[in-house]
């Protein structure tokens, strides 16, 4: 067999496994001090929380890390013995499984101790995704606590302005119910000031972020979608810290420095794609690899972008809008045609791919059923091969290895022989 | 100079030997049993001693199919996706879209002007349409495989098989022969399955002419001529349909060495 290559990975996006533990275990914290503690199902305005000391975690953040550990197996099958079809979201699997157990208090031993999140005083959604609702309705149901939660509607005309700020205007005004219940249940008034210098610290993160977005763009690729997959945590759950800020500038120094001195993702990069949707946590370091092996790299995608990437947008004098804005951001709040100008389009234009891989989520179909019509435009409009894969996101089960590896090989030796053929008839 | 592609499928290995003119020199199959790695040395000596080659002598050995990457002897591998299309194309320089059902797989690929995949999409989820899923109904219907196409010919009347998950067509098939159909009738209801969910695949990425059916079951008249009428365009079929991705792998291994 011919010499395979190897996969360098970006250092410093290792160091995200002090910040997840630390992270969780103030979690565990919060609730040893008597801190309230909230389950956030779904892409939650964390910031709002974080201001008052609320103990708090995303679900599908949790989820992500019990995955990457490997550890999914019992919740998920404690969720499907209690009934749950294996057809729902496999982080919401993952996520009631282990609350079931935890009510019963048979965490699995090999959990990791951080991971062992204490029962929730409520829990709090944030409608972007159909099942967050059940969801937190089934969590509720489970803990006997109570859950609020916030509607984002569909931004089905992306033109109107109008329509778009009273839409912004309809998710503020649950924002500041959420906030009358939060005082209600810490009995302590808002701590607007400290809401505002965590918004502060996530624009100054947002800035360092977009200097980082110019470097990621670089051809060739000196971090790729994988290194980002690693470093969403920081922009995402853990936003608002000084070491998610401090984490991303480690991130873009380093990134610097090896576009300097001519360090590369892979040695040899025949062909660039961009991931969309989510991907397979558990193969995350399998694909890094699988593809360096074949001169490919997986360069960007929207899902690891992560919120308040435009630091324009982010104003710590006016918190509720600059949150309530955040949320139009999120892909499955959009139409297709907006998904594919502002998602696809652009970042297969900043990324300068040669194909785009979508994933389809077994257990995730509310948001992958567009994708066919999605890469038929792409491929018309944009002239890109694409290619569709079924697999998901966090449970192993349904990633059948021959099957993916074997059409994601046959995508990029078809991308890569005719880009070489095109380029030699030029 | 002499190179070699072997194409390690689900069911049977496949290997030919290439000169440098792309002449062919010679081809072996053996059934691949328990162990793809076995059976593809087994397959490369068996093909050596029919050309009256040493290993030695091959300058280059690219391996495809699912087993790809358990043969030590190869220096690269590839796809079947892009070995049928490059094999197909060298039989039929004019093939727009190619249809490969193997043991365990059906794909369809559309080919560009320059004779380059342009795109492909291969059958989700389980064997329905494949080469197992013939095997199993042939099991049934208890007759060999290879007389299931010329039986279908003598159907005289329609029946249909709704299902393709290969479990429950199996049971609809025993039920039809409970109610006393005709296995010629029953055969050609299979075969139409089959033509059925392949078409939609052709459907899907453009069905473009000229369309080459390549892969061990394009040996069965019964499902070539379903698919024909279903579609309502003729399609080829090479004299061994089953050497096309071996075939393939062989050109590819041919142009790897002269690269080299």
């Amino acid at each position: 067999m011919e010499e395979k290559v190897s996969y360098r990975r970006v250092k410093s996006v290792g160091l995200i496994k002090d910040i997840v533990r630390g992270f969780y275990e103030g979690v565990i914290d919060a609730k040893r001090h008597g801190r309230k503690v909230c389950w956030c199902v779904g892409a939650s305005p964390y910031e709002v929380f974080r201001a008052m000391e609320i103990g708090h975690f995303q679900t599908e953040n949790w989820a992500v890390a019990v995955t990457a550990r490997g550890l999914e197996r019992p919740m998920i099958e404690e969720a499907e013995k209690a009934g749950f079809s294996s057809d729902i979201c496999s982080y919401a699997s993952i996520n009631i499984g282990y609350a079931l157990l935890l009510k019963k208090g048979r965490v699995p031993e090999d959990l990791s101790p951080e991971l062992r999140v204490p029962e929730p005083d409520f829990v709090f959604t944030i409608n972007t995704c159909p099942s967050m609702a059940q969801w937190a309705m089934t969590l509720s149901e489970i803990f006997n606590v109570p859950f609020f939660a916030v509607d984002v509607p569909l931004f089905y005309d992306d033109k109107d302005e109008l329509h778009y700020q009273r839409n912004i205007l309809y998710v503020m005004e649950q924002l500041r119910d959420a906030i009358s219940l939060i005082e209600t249940i810490t009995r302590a008034p808002y701590r607007w000031d400290r809401l505002k210098e965590i918004l502060a610290i996530i624009k100054e993160t947002a800035k360092v972020r977009q200097k980082l977005f110019e470097l990621w763009c670089h051809k060739p690729s000196a971090i790729t979608y994988w290194d980002m997959a690693i470093a969403l945590g920081a922009a995402n759950l853990f936003r608002g810290t000084e070491e998610s800020l401090h984490y991303f500038r480690k991130i873009y120094e380093e990134v610097k420095e090896r576009i300097e001195k001519g360090i590369f993702s892979i040695p040899k990069e025949r062909c660039r794609l961009l991931w969309y949707m989510n991907h397979p946590w558990f193969k995350v370091g399998y694909l890094s690899r699988f593809f360096a092996d074949l001169d490919a790299v997986v360069v960007g995608g929207q899902y690891v972008i992560g919120p308040y990437s435009d630091p324009e947008k982010i104003d710590p004098n006016r918190p509720l809008w600059t949150i309530a804005e955040e949320h139009p951001t999120r892909p499955y709040v959009r139409t297709m045609r907006y998904k594919i100008e502002k998602f696809l389009k652009a970042l297969a234009t900043a990324f300068q791919v040669d194909g785009v891989i979508f994933h389809s989520p077994r257990t995730c179909r509310p948001n992958s059923w567009t994708h066919f019509d999605e890469g038929e435009i792409l491929k018309r409009e944009m002239g890109l091969p694409y290619l569709i894969i079924e697999a998901d996101h966090s449970d192993p089960k349904f990633y059948s290895e021959a099957e993916v590896d074997n059409r994601l090989q046959a995508f990029v030796e078809m991308v890569i022989e005719r880009k070489e053929a095109c380029s030699l008839r030029e | 100079m002499f190179v070699a592609g072997i194409d390690l499928g689900s069911a049977w290995v496949k290997a030919i030997m290439l000169d440098e003119k792309l002449q062919i020199v010679g081809k072996a199959a053996i059934q691949t049993g328990p162990s793809s790695q076995k059976a593809g040395e087994k397959c490369f000596s068996e093909l050596l001693r029919k050309c009256g080659l040493k290993k030695k002598g091959v300058s280059f050995i690219l391996s495809t199919g699912y087993g790809r990457k358990a043969l030590p002897v190869s220096h690269a591998e590839m796809t079947e996706i892009a070995c049928h299309a490059k094999g197909a194309r060298k039989l039929f320089p004019d093939a727009a879209t190619v249809i490969d059902i193997g043991g365990q797989d059906s794909k369809v690929i559309a080919l560009d002007e320059q004779g380059f995949p342009s795109n492909f999409v291969m059958n989700d989820k389980c064997a329905a349409g494949c080469g197992r899923f013939l095997e199993v109904m042939a099991r049934v219907l208890e007759v060999e495989l290879q007389e299931m196409g010329p039986l279908s010919l003598a159907s005289g009347k329609e029946v249909s098989i709704s299902s393709m998950c290969t479990v429950f067509a199996e049971s609809e098939v025993i039920s039809l022969i409970a109610n006393n159909c005709n296995r010629e009738d029953i055969a050609r209801a299979i075969h139409r399955a089959i033509a059925l969910r392949v078409s939609i695949m052709v459907e899907q990425i453009g069905a473009k002419e000229r369309i080459v059916m390549t892969g061990g079951v394009a040996r069965n008249i019964g499902v070539v001529k379903e698919l024909e009428q279903t579609l309502g365009k003729r399609i080829f079929v090479p004299s061994e349909p089953e050497f096309v991705g071996a075939l393939g792998a062989a050109i590819f291994a041919l142009e790897r060495s002269i690269k080299m």
